[in-house]
């Protein structure tokens, strides 16, 4: 694995969401890594290192999260809150994706530290277009922390 | 009350030390239709009260133990005498009692000697007075009630509206997108058949998606506490015909605006409102020799009216009510739309406190006016 391969976590319960996200991310033009995890129990054991992502190898250390609100098991605002609770999760940015533009929900995830709320548009190039100017703004435009 | 059965004769409580007077009233009362309860001093005369619960009570002003003031105010404290008719009986020159009559909550008075006949007819009367009063507080009470859980229910379909049209959104989301990935990647491979059916989908589902987008926009105003600010009509007017510039240069529009000043509102909804008339106009403008929407102010401080003016094809005044209820579109005109424009536009203007109207008739055009109460005054 190529030290200079960026690594994505993709936390989306809906597959076909995924999915778009995904090819957003594949066509663009920089060479990240995606890791799609289907809910918060999993992402959370991707960042820990538990379960089935007990291989360090098989889960690095993403440089960037994007987490969908709604989500199975483990909410979206419980995994935001477990990576910002935690001392070395928590300067990893999280981008937090929305189908709602509820303003309590924003302001929730803003105080409970999420780095942006992006709501994810209806119109397919829009969407794309969304996916890649959040890549690109926080792989490209701005500086991140060492691992 | 003539007619009236023995056991629904209305019950005179008559509190009075003069024995000799008990005796007149009962007589007098029963023969009248009424029944009657005594009690000769004032504090006997609350404790009959709690007893009978009396529909009247005839009270004395002077008596031993507890006058008859006393014995009012004392009475008016009871939960089930708050609201009984209470007739005083004073002296004929005692303006005084009269007065401190009413401010312990008489009803009415009678001055003594007292006369059978009149007193017949005036407990008749107070009854009559009283009951409805009673039938009054009981429907206010009920419409009062009705009136709470209509507003309830109002809100339960809002949410139910915004909920669901928020979860159709995720679905939406997968629909375009794949959609949008056939069309993209897959167009050659689909054939000319392919190609319509997938453009035809793509076509309906950014149809929804606006319907969509509007019904939650429709369940939104009123549920939000946002805050209010001062907005500039005029920018957001020009801000409007700004995005409608390409249909507006397309269809060779003229567009005039006057000086419309600034109101206090969410501004996304006032955005709301232009851009729903303004695009209706651009929408139902038919084929005008010369187009022409106008967008101005009229009247003066409270009476300011804000107006959008069209010369297109009109609406028969036959629908005028119709087509700010949600859904209701014109079958004779071509256009696209999801019904609930005007809707919105109504919701928005009557959350704020202000009217909308239209005057308009077929092929006259139509100007769409409204008020805003929180206008700014310059």
């Amino acid at each position: 694995m190529g030290q200079s391969r960026m690594n994505i976590l993709l936390i989306e319960d809906n597959p076909d969401h995924a999915e778009l996200t995904l090819k957003a991310l594949e066509n663009g033009d920089l060479t990240s890594r995606i890791h799609w995890v289907k809910d918060g129990e999993e992402a959370l054991d991707f960042l820990h290192h538990r379960g089935r992502f007990a291989d360090p190898t098989a889960a690095p250390r993403p440089c960037l999260i994007l987490l969908d609100f709604k989500l199975p098991k483990v909410d979206g605002h419980e995994v935001l809150q477990e990576i910002k609770g935690d001392r070395t999760l928590r300067s990893i940015p999280v981008v937090m994706l929305t189908n709602a533009d509820r303003g309590e929900e924003i302001a929730a995830s803003y105080r409970a530290g999420a780095n942006s709320v992006v709501t994810k548009p209806i119109g397919f190039p829009e969407f794309v277009e969304r996916i890649r100017t959040v890549e690109g703004y926080w792989l490209r435009t701005s500086r991140l922390p060492e691992a | 009350m003539a007619g009236n059965g023995p056991e629904t004769k209305p019950l005179v409580l008559v509190v009075d030390d003069d024995v000799a007077l008990q005796m007149l009233a009962r007589a007098s009362l029963e023969q009248e239709g009424f029944a009657v309860e005594e009690a000769t001093d004032g504090a006997a005369g609350v404790e009959a009260f709690s007893r009978f619960h009396p529909d009247i009570v005839l009270l004395d002003v002077n008596m031993p133990k507890a006058d008859g003031f006393t014995v009012c105010s004392r009475i008016r404290q009871l939960p089930e005498g708050a609201n009984t008719p209470v007739m005083m009986m004073t002296g004929v020159d005692d303006v005084d009692a009269i007065h401190t009559a009413y401010e312990v909550g008489a009803t009415d008075f009678i001055t003594k000697p007292l006369n059978w006949v009149l007193l017949g007819y005036r407990l008749r009367y107070v009854r009559r007075a009283s009951r409805i009063r009673e039938e009054l507080a009981v429907s206010e009470a009920h419409l009062r009630a009705q009136a709470v859980e209509l507003r309830a229910r109002n809100a339960e379909l809002d949410s139910f509206a915004y909920a669901t049209s928020h979860d159709l959104k995720a679905p939406l989301v997968s629909l375009q997108g794949m959609s949008g990935l056939l069309l993209d990647e897959c167009f050659q491979e689909l054939g000319e058949q392919g190609q319509h059916y997938v453009e035809r989908i793509a076509a309906t589902v950014g149809q929804m998606a606006a319907l969509i987008g509007n019904v939650l926009m429709l369940s939104r105003v009123g549920r939000e506490e946002r805050k209010t600010e001062v907005v500039s009509l005029d920018e957001v007017v020009d801000l409007v015909v700004e995005r409608l510039a390409e249909t507006i240069r397309a269809r060779d529009v003229k567009v005039t605006r006057g000086a419309l000043g600034e109101v206090r509102g969410i501004r996304t909804q006032v955005e709301q409102v232009f851009s729903n008339l303004i695009g209706n106009a651009v929408k139902y403008l038919g084929a005008p020799a010369e187009p022409l929407i106008e967008i101005g102010r009229m009247g003066s401080d409270a009476s300011v009216e804000y107006y959008v003016r069209d010369n297109g094809v009109g609406i028969d005044p036959a629908y005028h009510a119709k087509i700010f209820e949600p859904f209701q579109r014109l079958k004779d005109v071509e256009a696209e739309g999801t019904g609930l424009g005007l809707a919105i536009v109504k919701k928005i203007v009557e959350a704020a406190g202000g009217r909308l109207r239209v005057e308009s008739a077929r092929g006259a055009g139509s100007t769409f006016f409204f008020t805003w109460p929180e206008a700014e005054r310059e």
